[in-house]
């Protein structure tokens, strides 16, 4: 159990991080970069839940 | 079988969307010319980002800063080459007022070597604008136009009058003491 709440919290670090610095790259970015980019976390969000779905989970 | 290959081909479509995420922080969000001025009234530094140009009021209306006559206003322009060519472009800098270009404060061709910073440094201060008939002392803005190559920046100066400060002290007068009672 202890283990998979170091899991959660290292994850939620990870995401935080990763947010974090999208945040700040994110100032620097054009319109079109910044469309091209929610465009491809769109589509990455929804492939990973593909890849989830086919996997069973 | 077949439903697992595909579920690696989701897998594997997912992770080129998130190459392509990095691949464009890097690209458009990393790689171009930026612009970053400093502003200095008295001790103070105020700094412009690159990317608070891009601000829709500051765009407009231009960033602005306050001072008052007895203060020189330093300004410090960097321009930060993050491409793989030399960047070549003329620097200008001058003060206007109601649409009519008053002075000019600097006119320079810079050429930045790749992923190399050059700054350019000028003032503005009362005595230069004196010069050119403009009445020091009295409110009123500014603004300072920086162009690089086709991108121009607006900088809005505003020179405040002298606030009268607290009234004199009156001295007290002088009236005799009592003596104290017993």
């Amino acid at each position: 159990m202890r283990i998979y709440i170091l899991y959660g919290f290292g994850i939620l670090l990870c995401v935080s991080g990763v947010g974090y610095l999208a945040a700040e790259y994110i100032k620097y970015l054009s319109e079109p970069g910044k469309l091209a980019c929610l465009g491809l976390a769109t589509a990455m969000f929804a492939l990973f839940g593909k890849y989830f779905d086919e996997r069973g989970w | 079988m077949v439903a697992k290959n595909r579920a690696n081909l989701y897998l594997y479509l997912a992770l080129i969307c998130f190459a392509g995420i990095l691949a464009i922080f890097v690209v458009d969000g990393y790689l171009g010319i930026y612009d970053t001025a400093y502003v200095t009234v008295g001790e103070r530094e105020q700094k412009i980002e690159a990317y608070s140009w891009q601000e829709p009021w500051v765009k407009e209306q231009g960033y602005g800063i306050g001072t008052s006559w007895v203060e020189a206003v330093f300004f410090k322009y960097e321009i930060d080459n993050r491409t793989l060519a030399t960047y070549e472009a003329d620097v200008e800098a001058s003060v206007w007022k109601s649409g009519v270009k008053i002075m000019q404060l600097l006119d320079e061709n810079v050429s930045v070597p790749p992923f190399k910073v050059v700054t350019l440094d000028w003032r503005l201060q009362a005595e230069d604008l004196e010069e050119t008939g403009i009445v020091a002392g009295e409110s009123g803005e500014y603004t300072v136009r920086i162009t690089l190559g086709e991108l121009e920046r607006k900088i809005v100066v505003s020179y405040y009058a002298p606030v009268s400060g607290y009234p004199e002290k009156i001295p007290p007068q002088s009236v005799p003491v009592p003596e104290p009672v017993r």
